[in-house]
């Protein structure tokens, strides 16, 4: 019974399948959540710094906050208007750029240079509205938001300094458009080279007014140069007056 | 007279032959099993810090392969009192370690509220012909000792890792597995117990290398930043240590 029991014939087979069953049954795919990280890309205000070219006294300055400006302090559900606003002169153009900060920090923090080094995939969007239908081309080199991701519904007055709606808008004639275009200046590491927004040409043509919407769009491992992957940072609107 | 002594001579041969063959070790088919520490490159792994890359890649020598186990069955034939001709067939696996570093490491590279890391494992198949040795030392103890060249089939993990931030799925990283074949060699000793005269168990210890070099492919990877392999081409060196248990040809009564 013992030879019987140790023939090779029927236990090398039968114990090399158990063997390789058990090494796979071994080896179960892992899988690991790494949850948030504190502090991550936090920010109070976001502000346009723009240098008449023709004029460098003509700098304009606009800022849209959540810190209060009667108590100094971060206010989660608040964002304080009163200085986003942007007076350009008509025919003009403006060398820009965003600036962002961490105002709860003392001395203030300054997450656009966190921004800049993250550059590869950060991307920042401009929309003037009402925007000249026939201006308003959605390319991965203009900064124009897909109508799609429009603001609509939202109140009509009282959301920016001048109690002018942000909902956007499109219209065929210049005469009623928002004479801005905005062109980013600056380009990233990616291979080939993506556009990036924190550096930017503003060109305004005849007097009007309208709303400058800015949204800095976060697109890890998905920046192509289009607005829709990924989430946005922030979303900010300024009102704009071309005289 | 003539014949006689040359009868004598056949009789004297054939009894040497006999007695040589005697002393012959029994040939064997063994299955054995063990666990395998990766040693080098190969079993490093990182810190999530070292591993943040927010402008471009990292070259990432390290495998993170942790102890894996390995099943194999292997035999020989001996021509000798001491040396013998054989050969091991072998499957092996290795889960990744430091999972938790990796995902944080793509955490912080992309900035991203969450990443949901899922490795799969390396695994090797390797076949490889060779030498035996065999020396009785005391009793039922015998010690053996093997060397053995041949052929490694490997293939990489898969490490795909999913992106969440400010509650969007973003594109996931994929690293995509890479399989190769390469030429491999295993360095062993062990010490044999016979249980029963057809039946033993080998204690052993192997050295085993192979180098495969592997070209590794990545699945959506739109912007530079984040780790991201292209090219493995360190060794995959182990120290395996395993249980054998032996049938002994020829020894049944």
């Amino acid at each position: 019974m013992q030879n019987s029991f140790f023939s090779g014939r029927k236990l090398i087979p039968g114990t090399f399948i158990l063997l390789v069953l058990v090494v796979s049954a071994c080896n179960k795919a892992a899988q690991t959540v790494t949850p948030s990280l504190p502090g991550n890309e936090f920010l109070t205000t976001v502000q346009l710094q723009l240098t008449n070219t023709a004029d460098p006294t003509d700098v304009q300055l606009a800022s849209s906050t959540q810190m209060s400006p009667y108590t100094n302090t971060y206010q989660v559900d608040s964002i304080y208007t009163n200085l986003a606003f942007m007076r350009l002169k008509a025919n003009s153009t403006y060398s820009g750029r965003v600036l962002i900060l961490d105002e709860t920090k003392t001395p203030f923090d300054t997450v656009s240079t966190e921004i800049l080094a993250r550059e590869n995939y950060h991307l920042f969007f401009f929309e003037p509205s009402p925007v000249l239908a026939s201006a308003f081309v959605v390319s991965t080199t203009t900064t124009y938001i897909p109508q799609d991701d429009w603001l609509t519904g939202q109140p009509a007055s009282d959301t920016t300094a001048f109690g002018i709606s942000v909902n956007e808008s499109m219209t065929n004639s210049a005469a009623s458009a928002l004479n801005l275009v905005v062109s980013r200046t600056d380009m990233d590491d990616n291979t080939p080279p993506m556009q990036i927004g924190l550096q930017d040409n503003f060109v305004t043509g005849a007097a009007s007014s309208g709303t400058l919407r800015v949204v800095l769009r976060h697109q890890p491992n998905a920046k192509n140069g289009t607005y829709p992957p990924g989430s946005s940072d922030f979303d900010v609107t300024y009102a704009v007056t071309i005289y | 007279m003539k014949p006689i002594k040359i009868l004598t001579f056949l009789t004297a041969l054939f009894i040497s032959i006999a007695s040589f063959a005697q002393q012959k070790p029994a040939n064997f088919i063994e299955l054995e099993g063990g666990v395998s520490l990766p040693l080098g490159n190969f079993g490093k792994s990182r810190t999530a810090s070292s591993l943040m890359s927010i402008k471009g890649t990292i070259n990432d020598v390290d495998g993170w392969a942790k102890v894996g186990v390995f099943g194999g069955i292997d035999g020989a034939w001996f021509f000798s009192k001491h040396f013998g001709l054989g050969g091991m067939f072998k499957y092996g696996t290795y889960n990744l370690k430091g999972v938790d570093s990796l995902s944080q490491g793509y955490e912080e590279s992309f900035d991203v509220d969450t990443t949901r890391t899922t490795p799969t494992n390396y695994k090797m198949w390797s076949i490889m012909p060779g030498l035996y040795y065999n020396l009785p030392i005391a009793g039922k103890f015998t010690f053996t000792a093997r060397a053995l060249v041949g052929m490694a089939y490997s293939t990489t993990p898969r490490i795909y890792v999913n992106i969440e931030d400010g509650g969007v799925t973003d594109p996931p990283v994929i690293q995509n597995p890479s399989s190769k074949a390469a030429f491999a060699f295993d360095l062993g000793a062990g010490l044999r117990y016979n249980i029963l005269k057809c039946l033993s168990v080998n204690l052993k210890a192997d050295y085993f290398y192979t180098k495969p070099d592997f070209t590794i492919t990545n699945t959506v990877r739109i912007t530079n930043a984040g780790r991201e392999v292209t090219q493995y081409d360190q060794a995959l060196e182990s120290v395996n240590f395993s249980l054998g248990v032996a049938y002994q040809f020829g020894k049944r009564k």
